[in-house]
């Protein structure tokens, strides 16, 4: 009897683990009509699990017949890199930022060629691979200065800031005439809210729209005078001069919303979308204002806008043509829920953007050379522009940590810069 | 009829019955049903991906591309030919490790209260273990607030009186990485104090009581029964610390992401394969850690573990 009792445990552990084996293999087949089928979304925003309910909510009605889940996923990118050598990375999804233009045909079904596709949408350059879109842009923002308008007033500061020189001495007024408002907050534990100062500042800081696409091959990239050595450099002698946060990195972005909109902060460097989050949060909303960077080229500020993630269907989906069609319900829905520009053509600019002497430009797009040596240089300089951790080393030289000073890590980044772009033949 | 019929079924079934086979044969079955699932478990998840591992360091991988470039000893040359860089990092486990010999010094004290000293025991086990179970997340938040200035920790200290011993604990780069190595400590004594208090439930009562009677001390007892007690757990506990302390990650990750000053090794790995996409690199890099940590268990194994051999 036990020996009978030991083989069936024997039986079912084996069963047990043959199961383990074949799982993930299995695949519902779907129906082929279009308006019907199941489509799982993956996207970066857990903060807006209701939202995306409501839409369930709101597709589901429009389409009946079609399921639509959203899965939120925390740390978006490095997670998503990881899944997408599977098949098994949702049917629609926000296209992570480290997949490169010539890598969109191996994951993503081809939306449309560009010509036809540009009648409808704004913002595809980066969703464009060799004339053929991968992605619909979900939103675009613009970058620049957050203010709070209050905070300059009582400062008796009434223009805003046109150059460097003038941002960095308003910081002093404000903070010698209100000692208990941090005039810049860096937000340094924030990864993602430092490269803000360095990709796309330069458009910014040079009124070129050119700009990403020559830094790629300029061995001096980082030395005085050009536009990514101006955005660190007030960034650096903002936190020197002790304008910035005593701490950084005990710094907190809800925190730093909150203080914003109560008027204890004065300036922070962001994109668009967050005036509406610190709106939000205000009691005085009026004051929380958007500023292009204290920059001029012939008496005109730049605000460039770029496009946020772009939503693609994964090239293994079993409903396609639906997902497609939920692309394209959700890129006219989100943006509105969001804080962002929609992509849809002749939608309206959020009116907190623009003003006199205030121009939004669009980064010119760059070829498929210039995609694929930008990737070059940064790998080989390992200096990647969306990388928040060289920032934070501005920052931390800025509070008197660290052996280096300001100009020579400078140089040191320079000369990688340089062999970066050395390894693409230039 | 019938009962022939029997017979012979019964003659069957012990034929294929498992107690028909020898106890050596039967021993063997046992242990490979019982190992079968936790050994392919390991297999998929620990030494499958780190054969890939040995592959990936020698491509260009950049962790999400279809194609992998062979590149043979490319990435260890980079890394060789840049030591000062690459190696850094590894001077920040010195912090870990000398934190580690803290942690089970307090370990072993708090184990020792525990188990012989107090009522509640249990209970006072759950607290002491309890940080192990709190979500990283929770925890990076819980020591921003406390470490910022007029934060938990410098309100406690004004309120002892220690005002002048008030800093800018993360910002401070010569304090930076104690204030993350006591977090560490913090967050992992109580997976110690449960495992010396496993260990020091298993010393024979009787032994304590004999030395009781003889009128040896508190301190007497723990020296000279509990500590050679726990010898074999304690020089599990010192080899784990040691590779611990190399691969220090999670507490400075979540802390200042490696920011100022406190970049670790693995951290470093991490932000290559991730920020900069240069898997391949960053594969290699993981290899020469590895072998970092074989070598240190056979030193640790030659040094200590001779009568255990």
């Amino acid at each position: 009897m036990k020996s009978k009792k030991l083989i069936s445990v024997v039986m079912s552990v084996l069963v047990l683990s043959a199961t383990f084996v074949g799982c993930g293999k299995s695949r519902d087949t779907s129906s082929k009509d279009p308006s019907k089928g199941s489509i799982t979304v993956l996207t970066h925003r857990t903060d807006m699990e209701d939202t995306f309910a409501k839409y369930k909510k709101e597709f589901e009605a429009k389409y009946p017949g079609a399921t639509v889940n959203f899965e939120s996923v925390s740390d978006y990118q490095n997670t998503l890199t990881t899944r997408m050598s599977t098949d098994d990375y949702g049917d629609v999804l926000m296209i992570p930022g480290n997949v490169s233009k010539n890598q969109f045909k191996d994951f993503f079904v081809s939306l449309g060629t560009r010509s036809e596709l540009d009648k409808d949408y704004n913002y595809l350059d980066n969703f464009d691979s060799e004339g053929t879109v991968y992605g619909l842009s979900t939103g675009a923002n613009g970058s620049g200065f957050i203010y709070n308008e209050e905070v300059l007033k009582k400062a008796g500061i009434t223009n805003i800031p046109g150059s460097p020189e003038e941002f960095l001495q308003d910081l002093k007024i404000i903070k010698e005439k209100e000692p208990n408002v941090i005039p810049l907050y860096t937000n340094y534990v924030a990864d993602w809210a430092l490269p803000n100062w360095t990709n796309g500042s330069q458009i910014m800081f040079s009124g070129n729209t050119n700009y990403m696409n020559e830094m790629i091959y300029n061995k001096n990239e980082f030395a005085p005078g050009s536009p990514t050595y101006t955005s660190l450099k007030l960034l650096y002698d903002t936190v020197k001069g002790g304008y910035a946060e005593a701490d950084p990195t005990t710094s907190d972005w809800e925190k730093s919303k909150q203080m914003m909109a109560d008027g204890q902060v004065g300036f922070m460097v962001l994109g668009s979308w967050a005036v509406g989050q610190i709106k939000a949060l205000s009691k005085t909303p009026d004051n929380i204002k958007f500023m292009p960077a204290p920059f001029r080229k012939d008496g005109k500020a730049y605000i460039p806008v770029g496009s946020d993630y772009g939503m693609a269907v994964n090239k293994s989906s079993k409903n396609v043509e639906l997902s497609k069609t939920f692309v394209k319900w959700f890129v006219d829905r989100y943006p509105q829920d969001s804080n962002m520009i929609s992509s849809i053509k002749g939608s309206k600019l959020p009116d907190f953007l623009g003003g006199d002497g205030v121009e939004l430009v669009q980064g010119k797009q760059g070829t498929s050379q210039n995609t694929k040596d930008l990737d070059t240089v940064q790998k080989q300089s390992l200096v990647s522009l969306s990388d928040g951790k060289w920032v934070k080393t501005v920052i931390e030289i800025g509070f008197g940590s660290g052996k280096q000073t300001f100009e020579q890590y400078m140089a040191d980044l320079n000369s990688k810069w340089a062999k970066g772009v050395a390894a693409t033949g230039h | 009829m019938e009962s022939k019929l029997f017979m012979k079924n019964d003659l069957i079934k012990r034929r294929f019955s498992f107690s028909s086979l020898s106890y050596k044969k039967q021993k063997m079955v046992i242990s490979i049903v019982f190992l079968f699932v936790p050994v392919l478990l390991l297999l998929t998840f620990t030494y499958w991906p780190a054969t890939q591992m040995v592959q990936y360091s020698f491509t260009d991988w950049d962790g999400i591309s279809k194609t992998k470039n062979y590149v043979g000893l490319e990435n260890y040359k980079t890394i060789f030919s840049d030591p000062g860089t690459y190696f850094k990092p590894m001077f920040n486990s010195i912090y870990y490790f000398i934190a580690s010999f803290v942690q089970l010094g307090l370990a072993v004290i708090m184990a020792y209260l525990i188990s012989f000293k107090t009522k509640f025991a249990n209970a006072l086990k759950g607290i002491y273990f309890f940080p192990s179970l709190i979500n990283s997340v929770a925890i990076s938040f819980i020591f921003l607030f406390f470490f910022q200035p007029n934060g938990t920790f410098d309100s406690i200290l004004k309120l002892v009186g220690l005002e002048n011993f008030t800093h800018y604990w993360l910002r401070d780069p010569n304090i930076v990485n104690f204030s993350l190595a006591s977090v560490s400590v913090w967050r992992y004594v109580g997976q110690n104090v449960i495992m010396f208090s496993a260990a020091m439930q298993s010393i024979s009562t009787d032994t304590l009581e004999a030395a009781d009677m003889d009128g040896a001390s508190s301190f007497q007892k723990l020296r000279y029964i509990i500590m050679p007690g726990i010898s074999k757990i304690m020089g599990l506990m010192l080899f784990l610390s040691v590779t611990g302390s190399l691969q220090a990650f999670e507490t400075p990750y979540i802390m200042t992401g490696g920011g100022n000053g406190s970049m670790t090794f693995v951290i470093q790995v991490v932000s290559l394969a991730f920020q900069n996409h240069r898997v391949g690199l960053a594969s290699a890099l993981a290899m020469i850690l590895l072998m970092i940590c074989i070598v240190m268990a056979i030193v640790q194994k030659v040094a200590f573990g001779r009568e255990e051999a």
